[in-house]
């Protein structure tokens, strides 16, 4: 299987205070790959990195097979996109924004974008610029899912949305990606979110992408354990400590990544006693990640 | 020597002041601020002039008999202008450039006039005096030669403008009286601008006599009519205009002062009769009221001059020479003894002139369509140019 | 494509130009009124000429004013949102970029076209008079050249990133200050600076050099 979305040591500076750095990223075709970070992390940079809207100062950038930024024309032609803030024509209606977009992508389905208004209950003449934020994302994602694309980018495309309208634009995200095998790739920084859709997962923290990973693995590689009588040093362990912290009395609590059940006897040749193993859940295992690597540790 | 500039700083800073004050309404007041403003400056003059003599500042600038006194700040300007304007006097004039040259100054000195640049001293103060001029005054046989106002900072083109006509006036002083009576004691010798030809075919096309427009359309006739070559037609109106152009002789002609003395001794439903329902009787008693001086030669000073440089060019190096020694009672006679050919000779060279600067068309040219397209292209390239907004 | 692009930027400039086509029939009817009192003195071939100049005028700002306004509407949406859904469509950058500006060149045109029939009907119906001509089509195509400078100038400008836009309008205040400082030390004419710029853009080779050129429906 191919990658939708490659970066191989893309290096990127927007500003003297924040640098994308040796960015190597990959996307498989398929995968809904959520893209996780706290905000300013560089997430949106790296989208428009890779849409083309920015070049990189240096790496290598390859998105449906079409180098970026040369080949962004012929790669945009098969990307729907939904950017962070809305971007669409504030004085145009809804139908005449629909009408201009369907000009650009010669794959438009126009029936495919009437029901989709309809469902989405988006009145043809309302103008752009009178639409709740929640009807406007909904327009974006209309426009992004009419044009049949065969890699859709979502940028935080529920943020600011309420329960009910998030609820309709994940839903037809998710029945247009079961029904036409399209891969995603979301960022967010609403974990949760992530968790119910995404089977791929790369974090990014401070311009770098510290982790990347299937949602499975990265659900349960992560662990806590309260761990007592643990040695100040330890020797080499099998799994990868990611933190270490006081817990109630005389336990402490570790953050622990790679972790299998047989690998308490390391622990008891150590000298500790291990009390409980507990899972994280996808939320937990993002902070436990973001709070490693920024105190520097292995991830 | 400080103070000395900071003073002539002040009396010139006071000098531009005085235009505001004189919003006074009667005429004494402003007589008599003038009269205080031309003092003032005299005496600025004077001090600076003392000041230039003083510091060693100033130069005489020569050109073969020619000379102008200037300062050494502006002494390569004015060397290049004066060298200008030497050449184009020797073009048309000949030998004769030259003794006009040495008579000026002889004239100058005995009428203790001045041919020179009134100093001005870029940045000379610590407070930056007012720098709007330098002016550049002669006298010449008694009379004013031109006071002229040159932009700073300090122009060789206009400089030289400026002092080849003073060239011009000086040597318009020994023409025959008709000829220069005609050309209002100016010799012209070079069209005032590459536009010239194509402005003055405007201005004629346009002219509001209809002699002119005829001469323009190629009556050659209405053009020596025009020109007023021989004598002063006994009835203005009758020679030069056409019925037409009655309405518009009542609504403009004259200066300030005949209209008014017209006005006074007409109706204003008359005068409406004639300019806004077009009662010819009515134009005609208009018409009748006006002074005969309202009426003056048709061909404008330019078109005249036009002819005269014309005349003078075909005449050869002798010309202005032979144009001296006419004894020719009109202009028609003199232009001839000048050009060495007949007058309808050189009017036909001058129509084939105007007639071939006719402007082009207002259709825009190859060169106007290829910069704009030039600078369109440029436009598009720069605004399509890298990624610059995300 | 370019038909939706276009039918944006007509529905962001739709007023200018129809107003803009109401003008341009405006004037000429102005400028030859006096043709229609042979008699009376408005009917004075100076007088006409000038009415035809300052009708020059009168063309000069109205393409000036048509161009500004067309240029700031093609990009202004684009611009609030930083250009975002346009770099996100399927289509190189200059390829954009060209079918913005033919589409204004298009909305300018039409202003021109105006210019040039109700130009050429009003020289037909007056009677001029003879040795002058009227020149609609001449004066259509240099109203369309000379508003597509202008329009092409701020088109650029706005076209840039924010940096730029910012050099321009830091650039043009510190030229406005320094003309003002000059003043106020005593140079009060044609200061190098100011006669440098005016140079430089009315100037023969300056870019609006078109409009120091004459307008003329009817010449010589």
């Amino acid at each position: 299987m191919s990658d939708a979305i490659a970066l191989k040591h893309v290096a990127y500076r927007p500003a003297k205070e924040f640098a994308i750095r040796d960015l190597t990223m990959t996307v498989p075709t398929g995968a809904i790959y959520g893209f996780l970070g706290p905000n300013g992390s560089g997430k949106t940079t790296t989208i428009k990195l890779l849409l083309g809207m920015q070049d990189a100062d240096d790496g290598l950038i390859e998105v449906l097979g079409h180098q970026i930024p040369q080949g962004a024309p012929k790669a945009l032609a098969r990307i729907g996109y939904v950017p962070e803030k809305a971007h669409l024509y504030p004085s145009l209606t809804v139908s005449e924004m629909m009408d201009h977009h369907k000009a650009f992508f010669r794959t438009w389905d126009a029936a495919r974008g009437e029901e989709l208004r309809r469902q989405f209950g988006l009145r043809s003449e309302q103008k752009i610029e009178r639409l709740s934020k929640g009807e406007a994302g909904k327009l974006m994602m209309l426009l992004a899912l009419s044009t049949q694309p065969d890699l859709l980018v979502l940028d935080e495309p529920t943020d600011g949305l309420d329960p009910v309208v998030r609820r309709d634009v994940l839903s037809a995200l998710v029945d247009y990606v079961s029904s036409r095998n399209a891969t995603v790739l979301v960022s967010s920084h609403l974990v949760h979110e992530q968790e119910r859709i995404c089977d791929w997962v790369g974090v990014m923290d401070g311009g770098v992408l510290v982790a990347e990973m299937p949602m499975n693995m990265f659900r349960s590689g992560i662990k806590r354990l309260r761990v007592r009588g643990a040695p100040p040093v330890l020797s080499a362990a099998p799994f990868t400590l990611l933190g270490r912290s006081g817990g109630f009395g005389p336990d402490e609590e570790w953050g622990v990544r790679g972790w299998q059940p047989e690998m308490a006897s390391w622990l008891a040749a150590q000298g500790a006693e291990l009390h409980e193993v507990m899972d994280l859940d996808l939320e937990e295992s993002f902070v436990e990640l973001l709070k490693t690597s920024r105190t520097g540790g292995t991830t | 020597m400080s103070d000395r500039r900071v003073l002539a700083a002040l009396l010139l800073a006071c000098s531009a002041a005085l235009p505001a004050q004189q919003g006074i309404a009667t005429m004494e007041a402003r007589s008599v601020a003038l009269r205080t403003r031309a003092d003032s400056l005299s005496r600025q003059v004077k001090r600076m002039e003392a000041f230039s003599r003083d510091s060693g500042l100033v130069v005489d600038v020569r050109e073969g008999s020619y000379r102008l006194r200037t300062t050494t700040t502006l002494a390569p300007v004015a060397t290049v202008a004066l060298r200008r304007a030497v050449q184009e006097a020797r073009r048309v004039l000949g030998p004769e450039a030259d003794t006009l040259g040495s008579r000026m100054r002889l004239a100058l000195r005995e009428q203790h006039g001045q041919i020179g640049l009134t100093v001005l001293f870029p940045g000379a103060t610590a407070m930056r005096q007012r720098i709007s001029s330098a002016s550049l005054d002669g006298l010449f046989d008694g009379g004013q030669l031109t006071g002229a106002g040159l932009d700073w900072p300090l122009d060789a083109d206009d400089l030289a403008s400026n002092l080849m006509m003073l060239i011009e006036r000086s040597a318009a002083f020994r023409l025959p009286a008709p000829t220069a009576t005609w050309l209002n004691h100016r010799l012209p010798m070079r069209d005032e601008s590459p536009e010239f030809w194509p402005d003055l075919y405007r201005a004629l096309t346009t002219s509001p006599v209809a002699v002119v427009r005829r001469c323009v359309a190629g009556d050659r006739l209405a053009c020596r009519n025009a020109f007023v070559l021989d004598t002063m037609p006994t009835d203005r109106v009758a020679a030069w205009y056409d019925v037409s152009d009655y309405p518009g002789i009542a609504g403009t002609a004259g200066d300030g002062m005949q209209r008014n003395g017209m006005y006074l001794a007409m109706s204003v439903d008359e005068r409406d009769d004639c300019t806004v329902r077009g009662q010819l009787d009515a134009c005609r008693r208009i018409i009748a009221l006006l002074p005969v001086e309202a009426f003056r030669i048709p061909m404008p000073d330019a078109g005249r001059a036009s002819l005269a440089r014309i005349a003078l060019a075909t005449g050869g190096v002798n010309a202005i020479g032979r144009l001296r020694a006419s004894g020719g009672s009109t202009v028609a006679q003199q232009l001839t003894a000048a050009a060495n050919v007949p007058a309808d000779s050189v009017i036909a060279l001058w129509q084939a002139r105007l007639i071939a600067s006719r402007p082009s068309s207002p259709l825009p040219g190859p060169s106007f369509v290829l910069a704009s397209l030039a600078c369109i292209a440029a436009c598009i390239a720069w605004s399509a140019r890298g990624k610059p907004w995300v | 494509m370019f038909r939706a692009v276009l039918a944006t930027q007509w529905k962001w400039a739709r007023p200018v130009i129809l107003l803009g086509v109401l003008l341009a029939g405006w004037i000429p009817v102005e400028a030859l009124r006096s043709t229609a009192y042979r008699t009376a003195d408005t009917y004075y071939i100076p007088s006409l000429y000038n009415s035809i100049a300052m009708a020059s005028t009168m063309y000069q700002l109205l393409a000036l004013a048509v161009a500004l306004v067309v240029a700031f509407s093609t990009w202004q949406a684009d611009s609030l949102r930083q250009h975002v859904y346009a770099l996100s469509l399927p289509i190189a950058r200059w390829q954009f970029v060209l079918m913005r500006f033919g589409a204004g060149a298009v909305l300018l045109g039409a202003v021109a076209v105006a210019v040039g029939v109700f130009g050429g009907i009003a020289s037909a119906i007056a009677p001029l008079p003879a040795m002058l001509h009227a020149y609609p089509v001449g004066l259509a195509v240099r109203f369309w050249l000379g508003s597509l400078i202008p329009f092409g100038l701020i088109f650029a400008l706005i076209a840039s990133n924010p940096t730029w836009i910012r050099f321009v309008v830091v650039a043009f205040a510190t030229i406005v200050v320094v003309d003002l400082l000059l003043r106020a030390f005593g140079f009060t004419q044609n200061t190098i600076v100011m006669q440098w710029i005016a140079t430089s853009v009315f100037g023969p080779s300056g870019p609006l050099a078109a409009f120091l050129s004459r307008w003329m429906l009817v010449d010589v």
